[in-house]
């Protein structure tokens, strides 16, 4: 009940989320190798921003007034390290306008400040008690160097600083306006960069929506039964769901392919292959982002598209080759069955296959029909072998090997909250879910793909059709693979 | 079995704060004043406030109960509160989706979620709507005082004073309480009980041990004060409400009120720190009359734009328009714009009082006072003793020349309080001098 209603896309913004009356702080405290550096962002709502504009005018536009400001707050901030004040002063600020209703504006401001203190071992920061006005206040605290542990505010924003605020019945403003955490010296994920979350720049953007609500979850103070099995189910839906979004054509194309000509137990060794390759492919990336070991953690993301681009293409081709040569070979007959029980072939599909099959070129299909165990059935006059248990693999792996955002999110987001093995554990239901997707969709295909056949005798030209589709879907595999390498490449060397 | 506890000790609670929360919602249902809307007063906006608590605590419940159909009314009726306090449209929305998942969860006999809708329907100042759904809640339950105090602040705004009356004193039978006295209380303001509406607060006040609610019922006594000229009177109840409630915006907005008297300066910043935390058009109305009597057209100018930006807010959601607004373009913008605001009221209820008023006064601004006159009169019919009204009546009097009736009705407004506006009270003053 809960989940479906959080599941819920989010209404278009008529208003601002949070009232327009409100005014909203988030500041997120990163502990970096030149010390620490808090980034204190306003949003102001409609009403708000139209009592600032004479404000504004007398500062001469928006960058005046954010600069006036955010020296107006910085004295109100604080930040302690290992104890005693440090202080934070003002490094750079900028002002935004974005559009909001009743075509009114809304303002965002940005404050960059840096303590040139290095934590040894507790940090805590302050907000101060603000003016008073109703609306969001967040506090983060996150490290690009060492560890920070104890903290009792998240690492990531729940609103994606300011811009996604959870939006569904039972959210309520956060009005969080100081953290503390201890803390333990260690090597720097990302040298010299600056004021940037290590784990937000690891993710692909719009992340937002399904990260605030499960973070939000996370954070809750209780995890009662009733709490924890729901999480489960969200996150199992969440992987199913998340199966089905764009991006995840590959997986789709690969429950295409075991549809096409697999097995039940294909489909669910597929399924099995992604949830291990995704469950693993996440704790590895959460791993090494907490350690903090990662030299630069955004390119993680696209260097797996990459990877897992080239699987794909590889198989591809593969396949593609395969389906040619039996279009050629089997020129005129057709006639296929479900088939419900496995065939061991293995290929070795990096290379070339000279001699791919033992299949008779040209077969007469009496002599073929024949029966072990009292079933009668067809073994030649496929258009296509069964896919073998390397192929199968090599989708599966393809399929897994993205790190979901969402799942990613969950995981750190735990972790930060002190729950590291509820995360993985909800990391792993999510990988199934995603396999229930995919193994459902082969499945379904299977089931399809019998009932054509079945209808689909009498007519020749679904024959026809039956003979190419192998080609064709192989082709696609192809274009998949070429499309996320791709992808990667143009993602990463933005990055670069 | 702990778990048991636990539950029952939350339902308990949440069952305490949604008491509480009706006390201050149903109170607030009752505009007191047109220059102040009616909102919930009784809790601030600081960070631990009790309707902020109760709808943590409801959301928590409903986390691990969804189903909970009674929890999802009274988070509902939360909302409602919630936006109220901050007069911002924007809540009702969630509000809206409350009720309806409550009324999903139980369509049949759940009276409190339809008395929930009610209250959202007067909150969004759609009073017939508000009447029939109310309606519909005491044929499902006939013993709920809240439900009588909806249907009294509903028939109260249509202009159908007796059959309010008759609700109050249904309420007050089903429970004698703050939210049943200020009810009452108002009744007897409006029929010019000036004593007897003291009186019925001074028992809302005794009836709460409840802080929020004691500073709500002082605020209305200062009011009551303030708009019969008491002014020590009504400083020391504003101020004994900001003792109960420290932060509480109406009741600085009532101190500046008062302190511009004596004060403007030391007003104007008390002022600047109301609209700061609670920019609501009635407040910014005030502070900018306030700017504009001292001299100050400009910096009154740039608060009337936000009262403008919340008009279009408001129009942008569907909401209705205050009359309030439609006062404020007939003092500040377009007669024609306060005309079309106030016909669209008046239409739909041509019997209350306020909408009369407004009515007559949008008339009379745009020339058409002998249009105006006879709906001006019919306003003061209860013998309501607000100056503004007084003042209004005495300038259509004067347009169409009842030099007589204009004396009386003028010196009638500054007799009752003779500083009632930074504005207005001058021009009455002077009016009443032109007409020697």
């Amino acid at each position: 009940m809960g989940t479906a209603l959080a599941l819920l896309p989010a209404a278009p913004a008529l208003a601002h989320p949070l009232g327009n009356f409100t005014v909203n702080t988030a500041d997120q405290v990163t502990v970096v190798a030149e010390g620490v550096e808090v980034l204190h962002v306003i949003d102001l709502a409609e009403i708000p921003t139209v009592q600032a504009r004479g404000d504004i005018r007398a500062a001469g536009g928006l960058d005046g007034f954010a600069a006036r400001e955010c020296a107006r707050i910085a004295p109100e901030l604080s930040l302690t390290v290992d104890g005693s004040p440090a202080d934070l002063a003002l490094r750079a600020t900028r002002g935004e306008s974005r559009p909001g209703s009743g075509g009114l504006t809304t303002t965002r401001l940005e404050c960059q400040l840096a303590a040139s203190t290095s934590p040894r071992s507790s940090l805590a920061f302050d907000a101060g008690q603000g003016d008073g006005r109703v609306g969001w206040k967040e506090v983060t605290l996150a490290s690009r160097c060492g560890r920070l542990g104890n903290a009792d505010v998240p690492a990531v924003s729940t609103s994606a600083l300011l811009t996604a605020y959870p939006e569904d019945l039972l959210s309520s403003p956060l009005d969080v306006r100081s953290g503390r955490a201890s803390y333990s010296p260690g090597p720097c994920s990302s040298a010299g960069a600056s004021g940037k979350d290590p784990i937000a720049e690891a993710l692909p953007r719009g992340v937002g929506g399904v990260t605030a609500f499960f973070t939000d979850f996370l954070g809750r103070d209780d995890l009662t039964v009733g709490f924890a099995v729901m999480s489960i189910l969200a996150s199992l839906a969440f992987g199913i769901v998340h199966a089905l979004a764009p991006g995840h054509g590959k997986t789709v194309m690969a429950a295409y392919l075991i549809g096409q000509r697999g097995t039940r137990r294909q489909a669910l060794q597929l399924g099995a292959i992604v949830t291990f390759t995704h469950t693993a492919s996440v704790l590895l990336l959460g791993a090494l982002l907490t350690l903090g070991t990662l030299a630069a953690p955004e390119r993680v993301v696209p260097l797996t598209e990459i990877v897992s681009g080239i699987l794909l293409a590889s198989l591809g081709i593969y396949l593609l080759v395969l389906a040619l040569r039996r279009v050629r070979s089997t020129p005129a007959h057709t006639h296929d069955h479900p088939h419900d029980h496995t065939h061991d072939h293995t290929h070795d599909h990096t290379h070339d296959h000279p001699h791919p099959h033992d299949h008779d070129p040209e077969p007469a299909p009496e002599r073929l029909v024949h029966s072990h165990g009292g079933k009668a059935h067809s073994h030649a006059p496929l258009p296509d072998g069964p896919l073998g248990w390397r192929t199968l693999a090599g989708m599966g792996v393809a399929g897994g090997l993205v790190p979901s955002p969402s799942a990613l999110v969950v995981l750190l987001g735990a972790t930060a909250l002190g729950r590291a093995w509820f995360g993985v554990l909800l990391v792993l239901i999510y990988g199934l879910g995603m396999a229930v997707t995919l193994t459902a969709a082969g499945l379904l295909l299977l089931r399809t793909q019998a009932v054509i056949d079945r209808r689909g005798w009498a007519l020749g030209r679904t024959r026809n059709l039956g003979r190419l589709l192998p080609v064709l879907t192989a082709a696609v595999v192809v274009l998949v693979g070429i499309g996320l390498v791709a992808r990667g490449i143009v993602t990463g060397r933005d990055l670069l | 079995m702990r778990r048991g506890a636990r539950t029952a000790a939350l339902g308990a609670a949440v069952v305490g704060l949604a008491a509480a929360l009706f006390v201050v919602g149903a109170a607030a249902g009752a505009p007191r004043s047109p220059q102040v809307e009616p909102s919930a007063p009784a809790v601030s906006a600081a960070a631990t406030d009790p309707l902020t608590a109760a709808i943590n605590d409801l959301q928590g419940q409903l986390r691990e109960s969804p189903r909970n159909f009674r929890a999802w009314s009274d988070l509902g009726l939360a909302y409602v509160s919630q936006s109220r306090i901050t007069a911002d449209p924007s809540f009702y929305g969630k509000a809206e989706g409350a009720f309806a998942k409550s009324l999903a969860l139980r369509p049949a006999d759940n009276d409190a979620a339809i008395t929930g809708q009610a209250t959202l329907a007067a909150a969004r100042h759609d009073f017939a709507e508000a009447l029939t759904l109310v309606n519909a809640a005491l044929r499902i339950n006939d013993f709920s005082a809240t439900a009588y105090g909806v249907k009294a602040d509903a028939l109260t705004e249509l202009g159908r004073y007796d059959q309010a009356a008759a609700a109050v004193q249904r309420m007050l039978d089903l429970q004698p309480g703050t939210p049943s006295f200020a009810r009452a209380s108002y009744q007897r303001e409006l029929r010019g009980d000036v004593a007897g509406a003291r009186e019925a607060l001074e028992r809302a006040a005794a009836a709460t041990r409840n802080p929020g609610d004691q500073a709500f019922a002082q605020f209305y006594l200062g009011e009551l004060a303030w708009n019969a000229g008491e002014l020590a009177g009504a400083r020391a109840a504003y101020e004994q409400a900001l003792a109960q409630d420290p932060g509480n915006v109406q009741a600085l907005a009532g101190q500046a009120k008062a302190l511009a008297v004596s004060d403007p300066t030391a007003a104007l910043a008390l002022y600047r720190e109301v609209v700061q935390a609670q920019p609501q058009p009635g407040y910014l109305i005030e502070l900018g009359e306030l700017l504009e009597a001292t001299g100050q057209p400009a910096a009154a100018q740039e608060q009337y734009d936000v009262v403008r930006a919340t008009q279009q807010l408001f129009a942008a959601s569907g909401a209705n328009v205050d009359l309030e607004l439609a006062l404020f373009e007939a003092d500040h913008g377009s007669a024609a714009t306060a005309l079309k605001y106030a016909t669209a009221a008046f239409r739909d209820r041509p019997d209350a009082i306020l909408v009369q008023d407004a009515y007559a006064w949008a008339l009379h601004k745009s020339g058409r006072s002998a249009q105006a006159l006879p709906i001006a009169r019919k306003a003061q019919r209860l013998g309501t003793r607000l100056p503004y009204l007084r003042f209004h009546l005495g300038a259509i009097e004067a347009a169409v020349g009842e030099r007589a009736a204009a004396k009386r009705s003028l010196s009638g407004a500054l007799d009752l309080n003779p500083s009632f506006s930074p504005l207005q009270a001058p021009a009455a003053r002077k009016l009443l001098k032109s007409l020697g």
